[in-house]
């Protein structure tokens, strides 16, 4: 018997699927802060997300302008988006506007860290 | 890469003159090689590291003039260049530095920010002291300043993300204040320097205190690989820092003796600020060169080797008083910096022949 989990009447198929920026969205959870051994996107590191055809424009921060950080993750986004085969052009843009606050960090994450 | 090189080139001629001070029986290539030890490891190559490292993030082109000016200073100073010239670049190097945290500060005007500008300013002023014609044992208070408060800044930074209250928070600035209020005692008048020590010691168990009850790295330590080998440097690190205060605070002169200074000194620089930067090579390596430094479990080999040696050193060299403890240990201190500068090195290779292979 097929899975309804997976069926044409599964739920997913329902509700259509996600819009390509979150996909791209959720592969950008392989990209980790070594530091803190947490995703970029749980933390709220990425502003934004645009898709273009195959070209992808991600606008990222890092958790201060002092932290050196930002090319690493803006290489780790490109290399992610890349290899994944999602997009053929991947641009970053870092930026501080507005400033990163912990505020932005997902719930489960904020709970991690004892929130 | 260039600056990068120059850090390096100066860390080697540091470590030379730190076997030197240690008694070996080496060539002294110059005679100040021994006495430039101190200036060499903490503003020629800690300085050019650090400003890099700050370049990097700010992204502006005249940034890199900090660590050009600082890894030029340090070179000089190694080669035998007069002494005042590279000092001339440390200080030009600690005003470019303090320019980069002004324009961090107008982006983020935040209290971590003002805690690492605090650190550049007491760079500034130990090459201040120094042209002025101090010591180095005078001013060795305000080279710990520069690296301590840099590095508790940035903890400070990170330990937003497991909520800075505001009880952390004032006792970070509390803890900052009185370290900072000692280094200025200090330097008032050479009466007060006990006094400023003792003060400056108490600020740095304050500090200590405050990242082992609030620094993310105790919720961070719990994630395996990277992650638990950074917090595991900065953690180990907490404890020297704790032992450099308690030193300090006990001693007040730190001149007064070989071993009180050789205990005081090296628990912080090396004890903390070392394995500090052991911990966070795999962030800043990537940063400032492009490469990828993935971890690799050996890297515990390193950590150990500096932690063991560093406490052979301490306590069997300087306070048991056996010499043949303290050298070992001094060597041991040393051989670790090179086994982390091969071992990264080697990460780094065999991460390139991976992706080349793949």
């Amino acid at each position: 018997m097929q899975d309804m989990a997976e069926g044409p009447l599964s739920v997913t198929n329902l509700l259509g699927e996600q819009d390509e920026s979150a996909q791209l969205r959720e592969l950008l959870r392989d990209v980790i802060d070594p530091e803190l051994g947490v995703d970029v996107v749980s933390l709220g590191l990425i502003y934004e997300v645009a898709v273009n055809e195959r070209r992808v424009a991600v606008t990222a921060t890092t958790t201060t302008p002092a932290c050196p950080l930002g090319e690493y993750i803006h290489d780790e986004i490109e290399r992610v988006l890349l290899d994944s085969g999602a997009a053929d052009q991947v641009s970053v843009t870092i930026t501080y506007q507005p400033r990163w606050t912990p505020d932005l960090m997902s719930d489960a994450t904020k709970r991690a860290f004892g929130w | 890469m260039p600056l990068l090189a120059m850090g390096v080139v100066t860390l080697l001629a540091a470590l030379w003159g730190g076997l030197l001070l240690l008694g070996l029986s080496l060539p002294t290539l110059r005679s100040s090689t021994a006495a430039d030890h101190g200036a060499l490891m903490t503003l020629g190559f800690l300085g050019t590291v650090i400003s890099l490292e700050r370049a990097v993030a700010l992204r502006r082109s005249w940034g890199f003039a900090a660590p050009a000016a600082a890894g030029a200073g340090g070179v000089l100073m190694a080669a035998g260049a007069p002494s005042a010239l590279g000092w001339s670049l440390l200080c030009l190097g600690s005003v470019v530095f303090l320019l980069i945290y002004a324009v961090v500060a107008t982006i983020d005007p935040a209290p971590h920010v003002f805690a690492m500008a605090a650190g550049g300013l007491c760079w500034y002023v130990a090459t201040v002291l120094w042209l002025g014609g101090w010591s180095i044992p005078r001013l060795v208070p305000w080279l710990a300043g520069f690296l301590v408060l840099t590095v508790l800044g940035e903890r400070l930074e990170l330990a937003r993300v497991a909520v800075l209250t505001r009880p952390s928070l004032t006792a970070f600035i509390t803890a900052a204040t009185v370290f900072s209020g000692g280094l200025i005692t200090t330097t008032a008048s050479p009466g007060a320097v006990p006094a400023g020590i003792r003060i400056a010691g108490a600020g740095l168990v304050g500090l200590a205190a405050w990242g082992a009850k609030y620094d993310v790295a105790r919720h961070t330590v719990r994630i395996a690989g990277v992650t638990r080998f950074m917090a595991v440097c900065l953690l180990t690190g907490y404890a020297w820092l704790a032992t450099a205060g308690v030193v300090w605070l006990s001693l007040g002169d730190l001149s007064g003796s070989v071993t009180g200074y050789d205990a005081a000194l090296h628990a912080l620089f090396l004890g903390f600020v070392m394995s500090m930067i052991f911990g966070h090579a795999p962030v800043i390596v990537p940063a400032v060169l492009g490469v990828r430094l993935p971890y690799r479990p050996w890297f515990y080999a390193h950590l150990a080797l500096l932690h063991v040696a560093l406490l052979l050193r301490v306590l069997g060299g300087d306070a048991a008083g056996v010499r043949v403890l303290w050298q070992v240990g001094g060597v041991g201190t040393e051989l670790a910096v090179l086994v982390f500068i091969a071992a990264s090195a080697l990460a780094v290779v065999r991460a390139r022949t991976v992706r080349r292979v793949a």
